[in-house]
Parts: C-alpha cells; sequence; structure tokens
C-alpha cells in the first residue's frame, strides 16, 4: 500500500522498490541493491515528492 | 428530522435518568446558521439541547477514546464504523459505552454552500423537506439538500450504523461504493497529479485540524513533534513538507481510515484531503478486500498476515 | 476625497513600481491576503480573510539569520526584510491588533528588529466595514467597524466610490499616486450614513472578565467548559493578536539557518519540559490557559484585551467552539450572547 500511496502522489515508477531479503542472504542483497541503482540511474533527478529541498525558509536554494 | 430528535432526546433522558450512563456525547445547535456543536450531557433535563440536523457533521467518535466513565452517544453510520475500529485497537471498552443509532441522509457542506452563494455571508438558513432556503444581507436563495451533501456522504455506502444499543429511525437505503473519483486521479499524468497536490497543500497551515478531528489519530506524541530526528519541519511554507506530512498521516490509517471525512471538514483552508484518503481506503478494498470497522468480527487488514496476501509491490526477480 | 471603485486597480499597479503590494485575493471561497502581480486581482468586496494579514508583519516561517562554518569560523548573515510594502483593504480589526501585537514586539525590554523593521516600511490602507458579520464582536472590545488605530489611511465605501480618509503622513505620501478627486458634499454625507448604519450585531460582555479570571483558576467551569475541543491550532493561527513562536535551527553540517514559526499553545508540545513533565498537560489547562492569556494576562501587563472581535476563530473551529459562549459562561450569564 506504501507503493500505491507514493505512487499515487508524485513518485515516479520505479523509484519505490520492496523486496524480502534474509540477513543471510548476502550476495543476493549486494545484487538487488545493484540492480536497483541502476534502474533508479537511468530514471534520472527525481521531481516527485520531496524533489527540491527548499528548506522551509528556501535558504537552501 | 424532527422524529429523530425527539427520539434522541427522550433516549438521552431515559438514559440518564436511570444512571446507565454519566453523560451522553451529542449536538446541540451551534452559534452561526447550518452549523452544530457537539455538547456534554449529564442531566437529564438538559437533554432537551440535543438536536438532530443536516449539520451534524462531527464524527463523535474522537471523543470516546480511553474513558473511565460510561458514556452514551449519538452517531451515524460513518461514526458507528470508526467506534468498531477503535474497539478492535483497544481503545474503547464496549462494556461503558451505549450507541444511540441514526440512520443519515448526509450532512451539508458549507464549503459547498459557500461557493453557491459566492463567499456571501448566510444570515439565517431553514431547512424545508429536501431544500434549504438560505437568507443572507439583499438575497435568499433556495437549493437541494443533495446538491450541498458531503463528498463523503454522497458517496456514502453505510449511512446506517453498523453497531448500536438503540436505533432512533428506519434504516435508509444503503448504495454500492464508487472509487470512481481515486480512478480518475490514478489515471491523469503523475506531473498533473504532483501538480494539483502541491497546489491543495501549498494552503496548508498546519493547523493540525485534520489529525485532531480523526478518530483514528490518537498517538500520544505524534510524528510532526519529534525533534530527534526530526521527521518533517514545522514550516507550513515548505509544501513537499506539507505533502510528506500527508502522506504519513494518510499512511497511518491505512486499512483503519472509514472515510469518514472528519479531516476534510476541519480543515479550515479546504484542502482535497480525501484525494488521498480514499486511496487507501481503495487499495485495503482490492488488496485485501476489507473496509474498516464494518463488523467486530474481521480482523483489521493490516494487522493481519495470510500466506496468500498479494504481494505486487515486491521486485521482480 | 474620493477614489472610484474603477480606478483602484490602476492605482495598484502604480503602487506596485514601489511597494510589494499586499491585497484580498479570492482562493477558493474565501479571500487571503497575498502580494499581487496585477491591480486587478484584488478584491475589496469581502467579509473578512480566513486568515489575518499579520503573517505579513510576523510571517509563519521566517528565517532570522543563517550561519556558514569553515576555516575561517562561523559566518552570519542576518536576514531582514526591509521591503517596502503596502497593505491595501485590511479592516480595522487587523490594525488594532498590530497595536496589540507592538506591545510584544516594541517594549523597554525588548524590540524585535524584524518585526519591526516590517513595521516601520509597511503602509496600511484600511477598509471600513459597512456590513460587519455576524460573528464579528469589535465594539466589545474596544473596536469599531471605522475605528482608525494603526491606519495611514481609511477607504469608507459609499458605493462605486470609496471616501479617502488620510490619517498620517504616510498615507498622504501614498495617495499621492492615485487618481482622486474632492469628496463632495453628498459623498461626505453618504460615509456618515455608512458609518453609522454599520451594526455589529455580535456582543460579549467583558465589564469584570478579568476580576473573574483573577479568581477562577481551580474552578470547575473548566472542565467542562472546552470539553469539544479538538486541540488544534485552527483558533490560533487564525488570531490576529496570536504572537507565540518557536525557533529551531535548520542545518546540514555546519551550515544552516536559524528559522522562526508560528506555534499555538493548544499543542501538547507547546509547555513540555526538557525532564518530561508538562504543567499544562490536557486540553483543559492549555484552553483556560488561552482564554486567561487574552483576557487576563495580556491585560495585566499591557492594559489592554489581546482580542480584536474579528470573529474567526468562530469561523474556523471544527466544533464551532464559540469564544462568545465561552465568555458568556465565564461571566455566569445564562443568555448567552449571539446574534
Amino acid at each position: 500500500m506504501l507503493k500505491n500511496l507514493l505512487e499515487y502522489m508524485g513518485v515516479d515508477e520505479g523509484r519505490v522498490n520492496f523486496s524480502w531479503v534474509s540477513a543471510s542472504e548476502g550476495g543476493r542483497f549486494a545484487e538487488l541493491i545493484g540492480e536497483v541503482t541502476e534502474k533508479v540511474k537511468q530514471l534520472g533527478p527525481n521531481e516527485g515528492l520531496i524533489a527540491k529541498e527548499s528548506g522551509c525558509c528556501g535558504c537552501k536554494e | 428530522m424532527q422524529g429523530i430528535e425527539t427520539a434522541i432526546q427522550n433516549a438521552a433522558k431515559k438514559l440518564l435518568a436511570e444512571n446507565k450512563v454519566d453523560v451522553v456525547i451529542g449536538f446541540e445547535n451551534g452559534s452561526q446558521p447550518l452549523r452544530s456543536t457537539p455538547v456534554f450531557i449529564r442531566k437529564p433535563e438538559d437533554a432537551e439541547k440535543l438536536t438532530w440536523n443536516y449539520t451534524c457533521e462531527n464524527n463523535l467518535a474522537n471523543y470516546l477514546r480511553k474513558k473511565d466513565q460510561k458514556i452514551g452517544v449519538v452517531v451515524k453510520g460513518c461514526d458507528s464504523r470508526s467506534i468498531v475500529a477503535l474497539m478492535k485497537e483497544n481503545q474503547i471498552d464496549r462494556d461503558k459505552l451505549y450507541i444511540i443509532g441514526v440512520p443519515c441522509s448526509g450532512m451539508i457542506d458549507r464549503k459547498k454552500v459557500a461557493d453557491i452563494v459566492e463567499g456571501k455571508e448566510i444570515v439565517e438558513a431553514e431547512c424545508k423537506d429536501d431544500s434549504l432556503v438560505l437568507k443572507g444581507r439583499g438575497f435568499e436563495k433556495t437549493i437541494s439538500i443533495a446538491d450541498v451533501l458531503h463528498r463523503s456522504c454522497a458517496a456514502c455506502s453505510y449511512k446506517n450504523p453498523v453497531i448500536y444499543d438503540e436505533m432512533v429511525a428506519e434504516p435508509v437505503a444503503e448504495q454500492s461504493e464508487d472509487y470512481s473519483d481515486i480512478a480518475e486521479f490514478e489515471a491523469k499524468p503523475v506531473a498533473e497529479r504532483r501538480a494539483y497536490l502541491a497546489k491543495e497543500l501549498s494552503k496548508c497551515i498546519r493547523c493540525y485540524a485534520c489529525r485532531n478531528a480523526c478518530p483514528m489519530c490518537y498517538c500520544e506524541q505524534c510524528f510532526v513533534d519529534c525533534s530527534t530526528p526530526e521527521w518533517i519541519g514545522k514550516s507550513a511554507s515548505d509544501v513537499q513538507d506539507n505533502l510528506l506530512f500527508q502522506a504519513v498521516r494518510v499512511f497511518h490509517g491505512a486499512g483503519r481510515c472509514t472515510d469518514c471525512g472528519a479531516c476534510e471538514r476541519a480543515c479550515p483552508m479546504g484542502i482535497n484531503l480525501r484525494i488521498l484518503t480514499r486511496k487507501l481506503v481503495k487499495d485495503a478494498k482490492e488488496l485485501f478486500d476489507t473496509e474498516a470497522g464494518v463488523n467486530m468480527e474481521d480482523k483489521p487488514a493490516l494487522s493481519t498476515f495470510n500466506a496468500d496476501d498479494p504481494q505486487p509491490f515486491l521486485v521482480k526477480e | 476625497m474620493i477614489i472610484t471603485k474603477k480606478d483602484i486597480p490602476s492605482f495598484l499597479d502604480s503602487l506596485r513600481n514601489n511597494y510589494q503590494v499586499f491585497a484580498p485575493v479570492k482562493q477558493d471561497n474565501y479571500t487571503t491576503f497575498k502580494a499581487i502581480n496585477s491591480g486587478s486581482d484584488a478584491v475589496l468586496d469581502y467579509g473578512n480573510s480566513k486568515i489575518p494579514p499579520k503573517g505579513i508583519l510576523f510571517p509563519q516561517t521566517e528565517e532570522l539569520f543563517r550561519y556558514k562554518v569553515d576555516e575561517k569560523g562561523t559566518h552570519l548573515e542576518e536576514t531582514i526584510d526591509k521591503e517596502q510594502k503596502v497593505v491595501f483593504g485590511i479592516r480595522p480589526c487587523d490594525a488594532k491588533s498590530i497595536a496589540l501585537l507592538d506591545n510584544v514586539f516594541n517594549n523597554n525590554k525588548y524590540k524585535d528588529p524584524y518585526y519591526l523593521t516590517r513595521r516601520e516600511n509597511t503602509v496600511l490602507v484600511g477598509l471600513g466595514c459597512n456590513e460587519p458579520q455576524n460573528t464579528c464582536f469589535c465594539t466589545s472590545v474596544d473596536g469599531g467597524p471605522f475605528d482608525t488605530t494603526n491606519l495611514d489611511i481609511l477607504l469608507v465605501d459609499i458605493g462605486d466610490k470609496f471616501v479617502v480618509e488620510v490619517l498620517t503622513d504616510k498615507g498622504k505620501d501614498l495617495i499621492k499616486a492615485a487618481n482622486c478627486s474632492d469628496a463632495s458634499d453628498s459623498d461626505k454625507e453618504a460615509a456618515s450614513k455608512a458609518k453609522a448604519d454599520a451594526n455589529v450585531t455580535g456582543k460579549v460582555n467583558i465589564d469584570g472578565l478579568k476580576e473573574k479570571l483573577d479568581n477562577n483558576f481551580y474552578d470547575e467551569i473548566w472542565d467542562y467548559i472546552s470539553e469539544k475541543c479538538l486541540g488544534c491550532a485552527a483558533c490560533t493561527y487564525s488570531c490576529p493578536t496570536c504572537h507565540c513562536f518557536d525557533i529551531v535551527d535548520e542545518a546540514e553540517d555546519c551550515d544552516g539557518c536559524r528559522v522562526r514559526n508560528w506555534d499555538s499553545c493548544m499543542f501538547p508540545l507547546f509547555t513540555l519540559h526538557g525532564s518530561g513533565h508538562n504543567p499544562r498537560p490536557s486540553g483543559k489547562e492549555r484552553f483556560r490557559n488561552r482564554v486567561m492569556h487574552k483576557f487576563k494576562y495580556f491585560v495585566d501587563v499591557n492594559n489592554a484585551t489581546a482580542c480584536v472581535g474579528c470573529g474567526r476563530c468562530i469561523q474556523n473551529c471544527p466544533v464551532n467552539l464559540d469564544i462568545r459562549e465561552v465568555l458568556a459562561d465565564i461571566q455566569g450569564s445564562e443568555a448567552r450572547s449571539v446574534s
């Protein structure tokens, strides 16, 4: 439901990823992270929720 | 309406006179046209203050959590679902509660009325069968009540209380649920959804009326008040933070929200909050075939695990 | 002097050359003060704004300074808003609230440079209320629909034009840019009539209220009077005289800014001590504090009631908790003073 809500609110599809990984599945974990990182890099910069950290008073703009 | 009002007053009078409850929570006339206000009746003779009409919009389940006293409460369909949901979370003791159920035909949305009269002040409002006669300085307008009901009331599929100790009127006809408003929003392109939500949440002043009006929001320390770590900033000028506040608030209600609309009604700035809350209500129905608070037997959706729960969100291997 | 309603948009556009002009604009079905990009955006046919224009002098979020730390040391950059501003169409109650805010931000103990700089650089053009709303009760708290406290100019609506009453030198300078003509005798009569006809029906009786509040801190009335209150900040953020704030540092590593945000005494965290103790643990104590602050503590310190009778708290409260009814109950009257 969280993925649905975030994508509904404007986070690009493909940025929110879930997988069951146990603590003993180190190799698989590394592989998964690599895949997700590649996928997200290809999507480019995020323009959805919390895209710009404008800060509350604009000082970070 | 009049019949219902008298029935509520009589029920309250009897409960208090017989000492079955310490207090009856209901509605009395508000201090402005088209408003009523919650009232706490403790003496039988005060029961005549109780009223019932198209303006009894608050969710009184909000006042029932963790109370020691015996309480009588007047509820609509949506409120009764909140009570069931709260009972499942151990926030309400069924034995200390006497529920006066009222089949509800919907409550008026003052914002819709304000739209129709272009923001002009209404000095007097009178209900005549299915119409509302509005009088202001230099104008009088009759409108159909059905046109100005809250959107949550127009879409409501649980108008009759699902739990009660007594019902003060005959049940009204139910309609089936309709999530086409959410489906329509889902179908819009991402950029349009972002723009709409940003525009709505730019009106937010972070008064947290939405959070406080919600019967299901009762954390002793809300995440917005936490400073170590500071999950979100305090400023209302940061629209992204306003959006994040709603995202988290709404997600905390996932599987628990009954779409009573109290959040949207409480918002002084008129933000369309139900476009977010209803998304999760729809998902709970589609993914887990559950609706919060419709009966005592169903287990809460997000506190239950079944081996065959759908998992469409997992990364495809 | 007279200015026609038709001439207002061009007047506002000419002001925009030298000032940041704030005026009431329509948002959904209500009005709110915003900096306008065009004179025609201003809406002067309105009751009162949803939230007061105090945010123009005392913003909801304000950067106090920003800082950087590097090998050379700490560098602070204070950010004080010095822009010239005009608030056009402010109601007398909101203008009066600024006088009350002055007690807080400009006194012997402290002069707030952020608020004061804005205040000195702002011209207030008021719009009198020909038709006060049923939630207004300014006349009960030392105000009125054509009160001139703090205004530089007062506009009186007489149909298709305004009678312009210039009250200060700042006002005199401002109005030079307008296409004004002389007011005729009938114009002046129409203005007097508008003032006489303006009827504030809402009333509260504050005679002896402070004395009652001096003595009823432990009275059981406080157990019941705010039972329906949700504890949100709708009333405090809608109130033109509310001024409480919280200061936070927003930082990333060694760089950041110090920010002041509005805060509300209705929130539980407002008085939470570092030890975990909270002297106002429930809604009862917090609501009692709100009423006492406005009608007793502020009077004790500043000899003025911190309420201008604008009625926004009544309109914006999700449960219709009406301050007029609360005060009537405290005063002990059975008959509630609502119209």
